[in-house]
């Protein structure tokens, strides 16, 4: 049994005030738990234990003042009693917001995110990178005919311990655009969880994963086909180095009445050391005949055709694998709207990439 | 259309199983009851050596502290292990019959019945393709053709049974090499209590003359069948081998937990064929055969070969993963396999292969085919360890639902640790198009025949892997199975 007492003496040096009832009450639901064991089938790669031993001085709950109840599982109340500065947000119907929800970049948030019928808006989750032990939990409700593009970062040191969870449910025909990176952090949990509810809702996800040096990111998707007529696309990226281990697991199950689902999911994935691992899962539960699901998992080595085109054009051998490693992750990167944000990360990811230097001008 | 679709799963409907007959002989049982004393008693009742009493003991001991898997993606009421008899076996079998000649009449007319005319085959040799045949009724193997042809070759094909009595050094050098007596719950549980199976040993140099089986029979209520095979294939020898099975319709369910170990030295290569129709219980689910069974292939020497082909329609649940072991370097794993269910049938099946010797490969076709109630599952491992320099795997999974009732579902594990492996893995979940299903109609061609053509056409990259008289066989077997399920 791991000794979570430091999260009880971190969460006990908090202001009077901020050790609210609820907190107090999800802070014992998540001591009581005790993080997930690698026993479970969704925790087979991902030891959690490494935060139990974290220097006490790492763990710090947010002092403001926070309202989250938990509901969930240990994770969903070690956030709940850690999160502060909880965004309740609701984006009117039929408006569209320009400028994107950049909610906070604390270490510990909470978010619920409501977009009424037709409404549209952007999001963007990350934290300042600064943490040690960050957590991230957001619910996000789409109504009929809503569009969301949802952009979670995770650029930070390589000291970071990140866990992130964000339950997405999709009313009729809404619509939501989902681009995930992870670039750093030593150890990272992402769930995604997708509930398309009503006839009509789309979901796309496009995620990569280039854990480096002893990283390690996991990231979990789920996405449910309870309603006909939906449409999911998922296309995961992993790039591993170093010593660094990548973890894919992505479910999609078709409900029983979920006629007409049609799902794509496609996953590569590149090994750029001996040392590093890439373990991939893509799973399918189907209880519906009249549907469209196909799945695609792939592990291997860069093109030898287009090192050779780009070789015989004259670039150098190191500078041509850069180029086709980067245009590999730019599949996913190219999907996210907001130049800015896009531009950082390219920028990011060249500089963790090997022999980049001749790639400047893409930036 | 929608009647189209409703004709096709009444077409499916009515499926009968025309190997649910009981033979009327006198068997000697054990009591139901596992215990030490039973494990000895089966020991004894062998005239085993101490060793493997030992090797039995040492299993019973370790199955008492696991604990029953629960992963698969099947549900079935808890087994009462207490409830099963371990040993059965026909009494005319108790004076080990020499020959053929001396072997129970009532058994052979069993076969016969089954298709497997041991007798006539023996007659007929040379002018129907030759397969030599080993018949495990219940606990006991009845009988082995071609024996003296096999001998003549330097081929050791006989029980398990009699491999210990007679050639117990290689049994002792092999046995529990590929799969160790603790592996799992239900290996730990065959090593504990098997009886019988069929012993494989092709020397050196040589490529076995003909195809060889085994037939298992369940006959005896209330009792399990836990079989043990091992094949060992020397340095550059070729064997095929096949099994099929067979069990009477009952409505309580009856336990099969087999072991097979295959061992591949330099250059050599096996090919185990498995058409397994235990029987599949009735359309509400009750009955039928619970097949908790553990394969696996250890590829040990170099450019060795191991391939797994399997046709899966039977069983009320199947938990079977049959592994390739690529230890050797420049080896080869296999696994074909089309399975179907149907009713109220379960199957968690696939496959591993575990890539450890340089530029390795693998091949998985998977082929699903769920109709009525039934749930199948493909649950695979490709595992490529940092070693494994220049690993391949291919992987295809493909599933075809008939009916809005069953479901379908794939859970491929890829581990992979070396940087210059290449692994595709490709699934597709699809149904029988009522284009499809209206173009051969239009042809003229009956929809019950057109559904067969369609779930054949489907299966092919697996049945062509299958020696050739067991293709046809598998082929009417599927057909028969999806009478009256079309839909």
């Amino acid at each position: 049994m791991l000794d979570l007492s430091p999260f009880r003496r971190a969460f006990e040096a908090l202001p009077a005030a901020a050790q609210t009832g609820e907190r107090r009450k999800a802070l014992d639901a998540f001591l009581t738990a005790g993080f997930p064991s690698t026993e479970l089938e969704e925790w087979k790669y991902t030891n959690l234990a490494a935060l139990a031993a974290l220097p006490e001085a790492a763990l710090q709950p947010e002092a403001e003042l926070a309202s989250a109840t938990g509901h969930g599982d240990a994770l969903d109340a070690l956030n709940a009693a850690f999160a502060g500065g909880v965004t309740e947000l609701r984006i009117p119907a039929k408006t569209r917001r320009e400028e994107p929800i950049r909610p906070s970049d604390r270490a510990h948030q909470r978010h619920r995110l409501h977009l009424e019928r037709g409404s549209e808006a952007t999001m963007i989750l990350n934290t300042s990178g600064d943490g040690v032990f960050e957590t991230i939990f957001a619910d996000i409700e789409l109504e009929a005919g809503a569009q969301l593009h949802l952009i979670r970062l995770n650029d930070a040191g390589a000291d970071s311990h990140r866990i992130t969870r964000i339950n997405l449910r999709l009313s009729r025909d809404a619509c939501c655009d989902v681009v995930t990176v992870d670039l750093g952090g030593r150890l990272s949990r992402h769930d995604l969880n997708v509930d398309l509810a009503e006839p009509g809702a789309a979901i796309h996800l496009h995620g990569l994963y280039a854990p480096t040096g002893d990283g390690h990111v996991d990231n979990h998707t789920r996405i449910e086909h309870r309603a006909p007529h939906c449409i999911s696309r998922e296309q995961y990226r992993g790039i591993a180095r170093d010593k660094a281990r990548g973890v894919f697991n992505g479910m999609i199950r078709v409900h029983k009445d979920a006629q007409k689902t049609d799902s794509e999911q496609r996953i590569a994935n590149l090994i750029l050391s001996p040392g590093a691992e890439i373990n991939a899962k893509p799973e399918l539960e189907i209880y519906a005949d009249d549907v469209k699901c196909a799945h695609g998992a792939t592990f291997g080595q860069l093109d030898d055709e287009a090192l050779f085109y780009l070789r015989s054009r004259g670039l150098p051998e190191s500078t041509a694998r850069a180029l086709l490693t980067w245009t590999f992750a730019h599949e996913v990167l190219q999907h996210i709207r907001l130049e800015d944000v896009r531009s950082r990360v390219t920028k990011r990811l060249l500089r963790q990439l090997p022999n980049t230097e001749q790639l400047e001008a893409l930036q | 259309m929608s009647t189209n679709q409703e004709d096709i799963q009444a077409l499916v409907r009515n499926r009968t199983y025309s190997a649910g007959f009981v033979t009327d002989v006198d068997s000697e049982t054990i009591a139901p009851g596992l215990s030490e004393d039973v494990v000895r008693a089966i020991s004894a009742r062998k005239q085993e050596p101490e060793w493997l009493l030992e090797f039995r003991l040492k299993a019973y001991r370790r199955w008492l502290k696991m604990t029953e898997p629960k992963w698969a993606h099947v549900q079935y009421p808890p087994i009462d292990y207490q409830a099963v008899s371990y040993y059965s076996a026909p009494k005319s079998m108790k004076d080990a019959p020499k020959s053929l000649d001396e072997v129970d009449p009532k058994l052979l007319e069993t076969y016969k019945k089954l298709g497997i005319p041991l007798r006539e085959q023996e007659m007929l040799a040379g002018v129907q393709p030759q397969v030599a045949v080993d018949v495990v009724f219940d606990s006991v193997s009845v009988g082995t053709t071609f024996r003296k042809k096999l001998a003549e070759a330097g081929v050791i094909f006989c029980s398990i049974s009699e491999a210990v009595r007679e050639y117990p050094e290689l049994v002792r050098k092999y046995l529990g090499t590929v799969v160790p007596f603790g592996d799992n719950f239900y290996a730990a549980l065959n090593s504990a209590v098997f009886t019988d199976g069929s012993f494989v040993f092709i020397p050196k140099g040589v490529r076995c003359p003909m195809e060889l089986s085994t037939y298992f029979r369940i006959n005896e209520r209330n009792t399990g069948q836990f079989e043990r095979t091992l094949i060992i294939a020397e340095e550059n020898s070729h064997v095929s081998y096949l099994e099929g099975c067979t069990a009477p319709q009952r409505d309580e369910n009856q336990l099969h937990a087999a072991v097979v170990e295959l061992v591949a030295l330099d250059d050599a290569q096996i090919k185990y064929s498995t058409v397994q129709n235990w029987y599949p219980g009735d359309e509400n689910g009750v009955g039928g055969i619970y097949n908790f069974v553990t394969k696996r292939g250890d590829c040990r020497g170099q450019r060795s070969k191991i391939s797994w082909t399997q046709v899966e329609t039977g069983s009320a649940i199947t938990w079977k993963y049959p592994s390739c072991i690529l230890r050797g370097d420049d080896s080869v794993g296999e696994f074909y396999s089309v399975a179907l269910t149907h009713h109220r049938q379960q199957a968690d099946t696939g496959t591993k292969m575990i890539h450890i010797g340089k530029r390795t490969k693998s091949t998985i076709v998977s082929k699903g085919i769920a109709a009525g109630h039934g749930q199948q599952a493909y649950r695979g491992l490709v595992r490529v360890l940092p070693g494994a320099e220049g690993a391949r795997n291919y992987t295809q999974c493909d599933s075809l639902l008939i009916g809005d009732k069953c479901g379908a579902h794939t859970f491929p594990y890829t581990e992979i640790r070396n940087p210059s492996a290449i692994l595709e893995h490709e699934a597709t979940t699809s149904k029988i198009g009522e284009d499809q299903l209206f173009y051969a109609r239009s042809r003229g061609i009956a929809e019950e025949d057109a559904v067969s053509m369609i779930v054949n056409g489907f299966c092919k990259d697996v049945f062509k892997e299958l020696p050739m008289e067991f293709a046809v066989e598998a082929q009417k077997l599927l057909s028969v199975s999806l009478e009256g399920s079309v839909g």
